[in-house]
């Protein structure tokens, strides 16, 4: 109290009170109406209280989206550093290399992953990077019609429409077949000289594999390809880069962030160096220091919002910074070889977990190659009896898809986590419930 | 104070050999997948967790952070992070929780965020809130969308925002993202708002006007009721970035100004970790009769469970992909229950002092222009120095602490945007000073050729565009 006196008097005021002299009375605030603090401890004890209302410990078969993956403790070890979690945007390079560095590492280990040229230093989310790479498909050719499967979920048709609805974009859905993947007749029909976009989805909502993706290039005329895949399938599965895609965005969840009920999270956007100027967000680049040492710094800003305003290629400014570390220590502790496990591995599962429904009665919709998300023909609701002994799982897809025509599609997802004995279980919990 | 960083010539992770040492024991077959489906090659690192981890510590020693000392970014709120907020994020009751989970199994999770909303309405004196922007940008475009929508609900085809020169850059971009035309209006002499200015802007075809305040400058918006006012009379609407709400806390509020949206930066004035980037966290609070454009789901109680609501007619539906960051908000929670009414406001008391005491010290040696009670923030320019923002700033860098914004706000020449937010102390900031101070006394060629004592030295930025090196 002394020193805030001490400056006060400094300044010629005589109580805090003087500092807020050019606020007038009428808009002055009597209280917040919060109530008074808490000590340390006592915040700590709420919180745990509140966190023990959450069931935890519960055996895991939800997805969609995001996913329960293995995380290697030494991510989570690395994320918790105060150089990275409590610094800012490096926006004093000289000072910043460390989250520099890290960032221009990100941006080429994705590269690699999804077999692109670039990738930016991420987008807020999965759905929000779509919605941005719409936006930047209209960028490079002026066109507004966006092709997108009928097997996409609403939330993600409402970020995207939200995202293109200032540029007046069309949005047209296309039809997914009867074996679970691209009815490449609709969607070629539904090409024209004015479809900007076509975005395809591998695996697509309905968890298939989907071969057909890899056809469209040849048929989608002048308008780009974007890719939104899974960043785990890409462990073994065809990256968005052998299809011909212009733009890959994905979620990035899965590469070391916990679930934390859905965020935050990590939009990936991957794109050809033809288009890197009309893309969205931050780009490090590699350059030298007066000494000549290699050093890293934001690069292109004239792009962004800070620079250019109005006519920046987006607003994005703070995005996902210490989640894209979380990626590049995932990936590097995993290596190629453990990502093709965790990828292999989840296939296992999930035709393990068809053999052992099917056998229960419970039939998968398709015969086609699934990846995380299974879909089920199975008329009851099952996800709050599943919850009462233990288990997660049993999405119907009503609650992705409101209008689907596909009723008692119903979720089991698994990951490399959820092994023979696990899907024993959940098995023996849909026979009695 | 001698400082020096710490510099290793540390390789790229790729560049890094020693075998993967991850184990995963269940068997799998290599061929397991069809070969159509197959990719051809993947090549990322092989490297053990140990080599990792020393790679990203090596790493981290080459980054400042606020736990090592002021880091003022104007408009930045770069405050310390409190410790316990960390430990709370980190218990697995809250991170290991799936966004589709039953309702009943997630009901201290819907809790946390429930009571969040109602914390950020008293604050704030609005009456609804969405908490699903995921960054202070991602706030303001959610905002637009809404006003977008109760005009369109309304009928009325309103295609311009107004925006004061001294804005955020993310305010007319995120105007623009929204398909509005962005009318950029002149700051007076004082550096706020030019009201005559504002009036012969204002038209039919207004839908809204951004503003912070205070504003860019440090400066508080004295005539904001009749700001208000005009824009009301007109029809359209008033937003508020909250990207300096640091000022304000339990002084006044937007609801109070007559403000009918505003966006939260919890990253910012709710001590959450910036994570070097990211994650914010941007939450968007509005008047009563814009609640039932918010996107959904919000978090309702019927006073007996929580749950997730998406009963709203007219919302714009989802601007993310679930319910927002909420690790992000589960920290900003802890830290307002922390803080309480008294905490919140002396917050803000001390954030204030310590910038004009600040502007105080240095104000001799540098000109800091327009009306001279600042809030939160300043904004210095050195062109009366003779110097460049630029390399005073880089000077800064040389003794330990972090430069302020620089080249923002674009109505001052030779800018240096100083926010030292409250979590500094007197000799942090008379430190600040003596450093400012001295970097006039330095010959200017020497000022060219900082920083010395950090990782690098000044990087060749017109390089990096040129070659655009941007992966390996």
């Amino acid at each position: 109290m002394d020193e805030l006196l001490s400056m006060l008097n400094f300044m010629g005021m005589k109580e805090p009170e003087d500092l807020f002299s050019d606020v007038p009375g009428s808009v002055r605030k009597r209280s917040i109406g919060i109530g008074s603090g808490l000590d340390e401890h006592q915040v700590v004890e709420r919180a745990l209280e509140l966190g023990r209302k959450n069931s935890i410990g519960m055996l895991n078969f939800l997805g969609n989206g995001i996913y329960d993956r293995i995380i290697p403790e030494a991510v989570n070890y690395i994320l918790s550093k105060p150089e990275f979690l409590d610094s800012y945007t490096p926006y004093q390079p000289e000072i910043s290399q460390g989250m520099l560095q890290s960032l221009f590492e990100y941006q080429s280990l994705i590269s690699d992953l999804m077999a692109m040229d670039v990738t930016n230093a991420s987008m807020y989310d999965g759905y929000s990077a779509l919605g941005e790479a719409a936006r930047m498909a209209y960028r490079i050719n002026g066109k507004k019609k966006i092709l997108i499967p009928d097997s996409t979920y609403d939330s993600k048709l409402s970020v995207l429409k939200n995202y293109v609805w200032g540029l007046n974009m069309e949005i047209i859905r296309y039809k997914i077949g009867n074996d679970g993947m691209i009815d490449l007749d609709d969607l070629s029909s539904k090409i024209d000289d004015e479809t900007s976009a076509v975005v395809v989805e591998n695996p697509n909502g309905y968890g298939i594999l989907d071969k057909n993706v890899f056809a469209v290039k040849d048929i989608k005329k002048d308008a780009a390809l974007i890719a939104y895949v899974d960043p785990i399938s890409l462990g073994a599965v065809k990256p968005p880069g052998e299809y011909g895609a212009d733009i890959a965005v994905a979620e990035g969840q899965q590469l070391g962030i916990p679930m934390n009920f859905g965020g935050p999270l990590l939009g990936i956007m991957s794109f050809k160096m033809d288009h890197i100027r009309r893309s969205p967000g931050r780009i490090i680049g590699e350059s030298v220091d007066s000494n000549g040492r290699r050093a890293y710094v934001m690069t292109l800003q004239t792009r962004e919002q800070h620079i250019r305003r109005a006519k920046a290629t987006s607003n994005i400014c703070s995005n996902q910074a210490l989640l894209t570390l979380a990626a590049s220590a995932y990936l590097s502790i995993m290596g190629s070889s453990g990502l093709k496990k965790v990828a292999l591995l989840t296939i296992k599962h999930s035709r393990m977990l068809k053999e052992k429904l099917s056998a229960a009665g419970i039939k998968p919709y398709f015969d086609t190659e699934s990846f995380s998300d299974v879909m089920f023909r199975l008329n009851r609701e099952v996800m709050e009896g599943l919850a009462s002994r233990g288990i997660l799982g049993g999405l119907k897809l009503t609650s992705l898809i409101k209008d689907t025509s596909l009723r008692d599609a119903t979720f089991f997802t698994v990951t490399e986590k959820t092994d023979a004995e696990k899907i024993e279980k959940l098995a023996k919990a849909l026979e009695v419930i | 104070m001698e400082f020096r960083q710490a510099y290793y010539d540390e390789p790229l992770i790729k560049d890094i050999r020693s075998d993967s040492t991850f184990k995963i024991s269940e068997d799998v077959d290599e061929n397991l997948l069809s070969q159509d489906l197959k990719r051809k090659d993947l090549n990322l690192p092989e490297v053990s967790e140990v080599d990792v981890v020393r790679h990203y510590t090596r790493l981290s020693q080459m980054n400042y952070t606020v736990d090592v000392g002021i880091y003022p970014l104007g408009s930045c709120t770069m405050k310390y992070n409190p410790k316990y907020a960390d430990r709370i994020a980190s218990y697995e009751e809250f991170r290991n929780v799936h966004p589709f989970q039953p309702e009943s199994t997630v009901q201290g999770t819907l809790q946390v965020m429930y009571e969040l909303q109602e914390f950020l309405k008293k604050i704030s004196d609005m009456d609804a809130v969405t908490l699903q922007p995921m960054a202070g940008a991602d706030g303001e475009f959610t905002g637009i969308l809404i006003i977008k929508k109760y005009f369109e609900d309304r009928h009325e085809d309103r295609t311009e925002i107004i925006i004061p020169d001294s804005a955020h850059g993310t305010n007319p971009a995120s105007a623009t993202m929204g398909g509005f035309d962005v009318v950029e209006i002149p700051s007076n002499s004082d550096g706020m708002v030019d009201l005559s200015a504002l009036k012969a802007a204002v038209s039919k075809k207004t839908a809204a006007f951004m503003i912070t305040n205070p504003n860019t400058l440090g400066i508080f918006e004295q005539h904001i009721v009749e700001i208000a006012k005009i824009i009301h009379d007109a029809g359209a609407l008033l937003y508020y970035d909250g990207a300096n709400l640091n000022a304000i806390f339990g002084i006044t509020s937007p609801g109070i100004m007559g403000f009918d949206i505003v966006h939260f930066n919890l990253h910012k004035s709710f001590a959450t970790p910036h994570g070097g980037g990211g994650p914010g966290a941007g939450p968007v609070a509005v008047k009563a009769f814009l609640s039932d454009f918010l996107p959904v789901p919000v978090v309702g109680y019927d006073g007996r469970r929580y749950f997730l609501d998406y009963g709203r007619k007219k919302s714009i539906g989802k601007v993310s992909s679930f319910y927002g960051s909420f690790s992000v908000l589960l920290r900003a929670w802890s830290y307002v229950i922390k803080n309480g009414d008294e905490g919140l406001k002396n917050a803000t008391i001390r954030a204030v002092l310590n910038s004009n005491y600040l502007k105080k010290k240095v104000e001799g040696y540098y000109e800091v222009p327009y009306y001279p009670l600042k809030k939160h923030e300043f904004v210095l320019s050195t062109e009366n120095t003779g110097r460049r923002a630029l390399d005073i700033g880089k000077y800064l860098l040389d003794y330990g602490i972090h430069s302020p914004t620089v080249y923002f706000p674009l109505i001052v020449k030779e800018a240096m945007m100083i926010e030292p937010t409250e979590t500094v102390s007197k000799a942090d900031l008379d430190t600040y000073a003596d450093v400012l101070i001295s970097a006039l006394k330095v010959p200017e060629e020497d000022l060219k050729s900082r920083p010395r004592n950090t990782a690098v030295s000044r990087i060749d930025e017109v390089k990096a565009a040129r070659d655009l090196k941007v992966r390996w």
